[in-house]
């Protein structure tokens, strides 16, 4: 038992490269602060963040509402505030108190709205509580830059170890749930469960119509989507990357036959991570290419 | 121990801390299931076979007396920072084909996913929008549907200055079938525009 955990103490404590949760730390919130301009940009930030009272869409608040006393425009306020941590987070300046305010505003903006608050904000939020443990602020930051400190080229896998973990019962959790539910995904016959989520004109993007007569991609499709999901342990194994190309499928996938938002990027920005084996010897040697002689 | 190895054993305590609480809040599978699904579930897997029941019986178990009581530790922490661990993303598709419409004096000016009738598409295609919408054409009784009725007469009043009446109805169809149906409407009328009550429809 000692030596199964000084095995685990090993692998939690053994250095690894800070750029994957680096790339990581500068991804999500940009999708963050892009999903917000587009609220703005739409007009609707204002109608999504303020109260129902105010002219607002919810016609209730979540419990843990806080800032009721601030007004009805605190809402809007704290769309702002949170552009300004996630654009400190991605920038690297002051990340660690730019992602406590901003995680807790962007919380309080889920309780204000909750309709609005979906599962890939819940999932960025942890992931960047995740990363408030690690050392992914000491790498491509601005902050390192301004103060003259040398980048923290490595540092202990623990926290890459929590968003791999947090991946796999995301994955897990949606896998075993849809078969619970719809033991259909894995048929091989009637009517595609595939095909009634991508064709479904309130959340995919093709038609119901022009799809109906092709069956067995949508079958192949579902199955791929359980095994991903039921199989995403192996997300925590050295086959790791290879596992991963079938995610980023799946996302591409979705975000390609559904009209979910920034979930299909906000998902992929986690495979800098899963995928963190490729990418990172290909920047290096591009690099070292690049380098004078 | 040095203090760096002592470091290390604390990191790792740390690691299983909290990969433990994202284990007990969203425990894939047993997040799902209800108290009372856990219960009715030993109940039906010891009438197939016994050794299922005792298997179910030690899940349940371990669901009731140790997940949830320890989920419960984490909720404060999961309602702060809005961190629920339930992930049941997309377990099954819609029955039936259903859609939004909305009607301007008597002419459909919006119909989900519908590029003929794209008023305000980009607006209701939001992903903050998209679940009131959602709820809007699926459920007459949904309690999000106000919300979305208010906003979409208010817009029809901006963009319809003259418009006298406006119908937010829900259709819908078979996967596969072209002709839909009218399921329910809510009706608006100049000049105090309150939305009136949930007009349900038979099925032709």
């Amino acid at each position: 038992m000692m030596g199964l955990w000084r095995r685990f103490v090993g692998s939690c404590s053994r250095p690894v490269d800070t750029r994957p949760l680096a790339a990581l730390r500068i991804l999500l919130p940009l999708c963050v602060i892009f999903d917000l301009l587009r609220s703005i940009q739409l007009g609707l930030a204002g109608v999504y963040y303020r109260p129902w009272d105010a002219g607002g869409l919810s016609t209730f608040v979540g419990d843990e509402w806080a800032l009721a006393g601030l007004g009805p425009d605190a809402g809007l306020w704290l769309v702002g505030l949170i552009i300004v941590c996630m654009a400190l987070v991605s920038s690297g300046l002051g990340v660690r108190p730019a992602i406590v305010v901003g995680v807790l505003a962007y919380a309080q903006l889920g309780h204000l709205y909750p309709p609005g608050d979906r599962a890939i904000d819940r999932i960025i939020r942890t992931a960047l509580l995740i990363l408030l443990f690690s050392q992914s602020h000491r790498r491509w930051a601005l902050g390192d830059r301004l103060l003259g400190r040398a980048p923290v080229a490595r540092a202990a896998a623990a926290p890459q170890h929590l968003i791999l973990w947090f991946l796999v019962l995301i994955y897990m959790a949606a896998g075993v749930s849809k078969l619970m539910q719809q033991p259909a995904w894995l048929a091989v016959s009637g009517t595609p469960v595939l095909y009634r989520v991508v064709t479904d004109p309130l959340a995919g993007a093709w038609d119901h119509m022009t799809w109906s007569r092709i069956g067995l991609p949508f079958f192949v499709a579902s199955w791929a989507t359980i095994i991903f999901e039921v199989g995403a342990f192996v997300l925590l194994t050295r086959w790791r990357r290879w596992f991963g190309l079938l995610g980023v499928g799946l996302h591409l996938g979705i975000g390609l036959t559904m009209h979910l938002g920034m979930f299909s990027a906000g998902m992929l920005c986690f495979y800098v991570v899963v995928l963190a084996e490729w990418w990172i010897p290909g920047l290096d040697r591009w690099r070292v290419g690049r380098a004078p002689p | 121990m040095t203090r760096s190895e002592a470091r290390d054993h604390l990191r790792a305590l740390a690691v299983v801390v909290a990969a433990t609480a994202l284990l007990v809040t969203g425990f894939p599978g047993l997040d799902f299931a209800s108290r009372k699904e856990m219960r009715e579930g030993v109940s039906v897997a010891g009438r197939i076979a016994a050794p299922l029941g005792t298997l179910m019986a030690g899940v349940a178990w371990f669901d009731l007396e140790l997940r949830r009581p320890l989920a419960r530790l984490v909720r404060p922490v999961e309602r702060t920072f809005r961190v629920a661990q339930e992930f049941h993303l997309y377990r099954d598709g819609p029955r039936r084909v259903d859609r939004l419409e909305v009607l301007v004096d008597g002419e459909v000016v919006y119909r989900t996913r519908d590029a003929r009738h794209g008023w305000r598409a980009a607006q209701f295609g939001n992903r903050h929008l998209r679940p009131m919408v959602g709820t809007a054409a699926q459920k007459p009784d949904a309690v999000n549907q106000k919300g979305i009725c208010r906003w979409i007469v208010a817009r029809v009043q901006e963009d319809f200055p003259t418009a006298k009446e406006v119908v937010i109805r829900s259709s819908r169809t078979e996967f596969g079938v072209e002709a839909p149906w009218v399921r329910f409407s809510r009706v608006a009328r100049a000049p105090d525009w309150t939305v009136s009550r949930v007009r349900k429809m038979t099925r032709p």
